[in-house]
């Protein structure tokens, strides 16, 4: 979707008429708005605490942050998809960490100092209950045998489990592409059967 | 947060970066590999969109309402500190239109025939020389 860049340089920021012009282009592009449902389903797989927040709901949420310049495009830097799956992610990160925290935002505390004038940010500071360190520990176990599950079913599949374990260890995929020696066509072929355990790894949970 | 948080997280890059890069059949296929229907997430997003350009429309009318209230407040504001009665006014214009030509400005009151001016107009330009004299000093 870079044909839809509204701006020049490397750190520049796009216009909002920029932004609604790749809006549109996603509107008219079946196959990039079907991504970005999956994607937005994605996420919110990886985040049960988010189960009352919809595919809809955050792909709303990233685009309407994006218009606003909340979330900031640089389309020198990243298409818009790949924005806005980015802002998804963080939105979704971000309200798990406050629901995790029992808070509605994850905005820091203002108070006033000693002269009365001054302001200072004070980090939340979360209090967890015996009750939710209960739940926490028994969804920490459930997820490590969900996750043991899903390496049984990788030792299945030679392939997707070389990927895997690259990148496990941090390389990004077009390093492991090359490291495995293995064609385009290929390599995308066993990294839809991986994305299809990971989907099924995060269904589960 | 139910398993090692960074093996997930890197795993949910590992999807996401697939859904973002792969080629269009191999996406296609990953659909039907997990029982999705293309057209329904396509809808989601074509409705995330809609809803987005409404949402983000509605909030400018109101920023932009909110800005009119506050502006016509300011200058309602601006008038109740004006003298009351035409006398006091003409009083004030004329020293306000000494004081700006003291300045170097040359407002440009030519040819009005200011003692037929309506009041709401006269306070109009009362507001108005006040901020271009106090813009100067």
């Amino acid at each position: 979707m870079r044909e839809e860049e509204g701006a020049a340089g490397e750190n520049d920021v796009a216009s909002e008429e920029a932004v609604r012009g790749a809006m549109a282009g996603l509107d008219r592009d079946n196959d990039a708005r079907a991504k970005l449902a999956l994607a937005a389903e994605l996420i919110l797989q990886r985040h049960p605490r988010l189960a009352h927040i919809s595919p809809r709901d955050l792909v709303q949420e990233a685009l309407l942050r994006t218009l606003q310049a909340r979330r900031k495009w640089r389309p020198a830097q990243i298409g818009f998809l790949g924005h806005v799956i980015g802002a998804m992610r963080s939105i979704a990160s971000a309200a798990t960490k406050s629901a995790t925290r029992g808070t509605v935002q994850a905005e820091p505390l203002e108070v006033i100092t000693d002269d009365g004038e001054a302001r200072e940010a004070v980090p939340l500071e979360s209090t967890p209950s015996v009750e939710d360190t209960l739940i926490a520990t028994e969804e920490r176990a459930i997820g490590e045998a969900r996750l043991d599950a899903f390496h049984q079913e990788l030792t299945k599949d030679k392939e997707a489990m070389a990927i895997y374990e690259r990148l496990c260890e941090g390389m990004p995929k077009r390093d492991i592409r090359a490291a495995l020696g293995m064609s385009d066509r290929e390599f995308w072929t066993v990294d839809r059967r991986l994305s299809r355990l990971i989907d099924r790894l995060f269904k589960a949970d | 947060m139910t398993m090692n948080s960074r093996t997930a997280d890197r795993l949910l890059d590992s999807a996401l970066d697939f859904i973002e890069h792969a080629p269009n059949d191999e996406f296609l296929a990953f659909l039907a590999d997990t029982g999705r229907d293309r057209e329904t997430l396509s809808q989601v997003a074509g409705s995330a969109i809609a809803s987005a350009l409404k949402r983000h429309g509605e909030q400018k009318r109101l920023a932009a309402k909110a800005q009119f209230l506050e502006s016509k407040a300011a200058y309602e504001r601006r008038r109740m500190e004006l003298p009351k009665t035409i006398a006091e006014k003409m009083v004030l214009l004329t020293r306000l239109l000494a004081d700006s030509a003291a300045a170097g400005m040359r407002p440009s009151l030519a040819h009005r025939d200011l003692s037929s001016v309506p009041e709401e107009e006269l306070d109009s330009i009362l507001i108005q020389l006040i901020e271009l004299t106090s813009r100067k000093r």
